[in-house]
């Protein structure tokens, strides 16, 4: 008898769950999904591309509108200009943000994470720190980023609620660099837009 | 429960658990009271402890399949992810869940008879070590609680492996001489 049976019983029917043929069969389900999407983005890419595409590529500087970018998980990634990398960034970021998880720090920085939670390192409280309402939460839902602003390392975007945030380049550079959040309150963005 | 397994050493445990579910089991049994004893020593609450067991048995139950036989012994992996989660843990200011999220667990509720029977692990020798100097709590904690060797203890600690070894030494002994007081 060990001291938590219940405990036991779980582990045993979950170590169950991953030996069923449906847990083999999700990840083969899964690669033909991500090769399905992945052959539909590459074809509407070569029709709405054309033959002008060099010239289209890279927006000219200064807010613009940045057209939504789907997301592709698990496909490979061609180039994507530096102002779609930070578009797509700030859309998969609102859309784990609607979903309130503290626990989730993707496309965020450390600080920008512990502004979230109220948390910093070692369970200490952030003072002064109230965490986003549910409303303002929801506010990006069904949101996309229309407008971005690039200057050096730093970057705002905007969605199409108004809502702004701000990035960072944390590694990498204009072709490959990776941008995470930094800013997502009220205060995100000053003077980015203006 | 199967009780063939119970005499399997854990590397076989470990590289069937995904097609035994019984083994996995087994690999429970084996390790719940010093994984709960290292979380109880750290945390004080049995609740939190039992909490933070589960988390830390269901991740190794998801990457047991990653799981490579090494130097050594696989408690000394089991105690990584404890050792993880514990730190994640605090850092976060709750326990994690996510490999149990991943893996369709359910929330950990314990009956009365599962809080009586943690209750019943006696935290003395655990509580006595807490009592230790700090370098000796350290190095005794690595070596005999975690179970880790000599050089990654040091490697850890910043100090020789003969430094280590004398501060295990040390505070074993004046845990001997504390239990023989009490």
């Amino acid at each position: 008898m060990t001291r938590i049976p219940e405990l036991e019983q779980q582990l045993v029917a979950a170590a169950e769950r991953l030996r069923s043929p449906r847990r083999f069969a999700r990840p083969v389900l899964r690669a033909a999904l991500a090769v399905g999407v992945g052959a539909v983005v590459l074809g509407l890419a070569v029709v709405v591309a054309g033959p002008d595409d060099g010239a289209r590529r890279e927006q000219p500087a200064g807010a613009s509108p940045v057209p939504p970018t789907a997301d592709r998980e698990g496909a490979p990634e061609p180039f994507i200009p530096e102002r779609q990398r930070i578009a797509r960034t700030a859309n998969r970021w609102a859309r784990n943000f609607i979903y309130a998880d503290p626990e989730d720090c993707t496309y965020m920085t450390q600080p920008a994470c512990e502004r979230l939670s109220c948390v910093r390192v070692g369970a200490r409280p952030v003072p002064n720190c109230t965490p986003p309402s549910p409303a303002y939460r929801l506010s990006f839902a069904r949101e996309r980023v229309r407008d971005v602003e690039i200057r050096g390392n730093r970057a705002a975007a905007r969605f199409s609620n108004g809502e702004v945030v701000e990035l960072e380049r944390v590694s990498g550079d204009e072709l490959d660099g990776v941008w995470w959040i930094t800013k997502w309150d009220r205060n995100a963005g000053r003077g980015f837009f203006e | 429960m199967s009780a063939v397994w119970d005499a399997a050493p854990d590397e076989r445990l470990l590289a069937t658990a995904r097609a035994e579910p019984a083994a996995f089991g087994a690999f429970y049994r084996r390790h719940e009271d010093r994984v709960l004893g290292y979380f109880l020593a750290r945390v004080g609450d049995p609740e939190v402890a039992a909490d933070l067991m589960a988390e830390t048995f269901a991740a190794a139950l998801a990457s047991a399949h990653r799981f490579r036989p090494r130097k050594e012994p696989a408690s000394a992996w089991l105690f990584g992810i404890a050792r993880n989660n514990l730190a994640m843990s605090r850092r976060r200011g709750r326990v994690e869940a996510r490999a149990r999220r991943r893996l369709g667990m359910a929330p950990l509720v314990l009956t009365d008879e599962s809080m009586e029977r943690i209750a019943d692990l006696d935290p003395t020798t655990l509580a006595l070590v807490d009592e230790l100097p700090g370098d000796q709590q350290e190095a005794v904690r690595a070596r005999v609680i975690d179970e880790r060797d000599y050089a990654d203890i040091a490697k850890d600690l910043r100090c020789s492996e003969a430094v280590v070894r004398k501060r295990v030494s040390r505070g074993l002994g004046a845990l001997r001489a504390n239990l023989e007081d009490k």
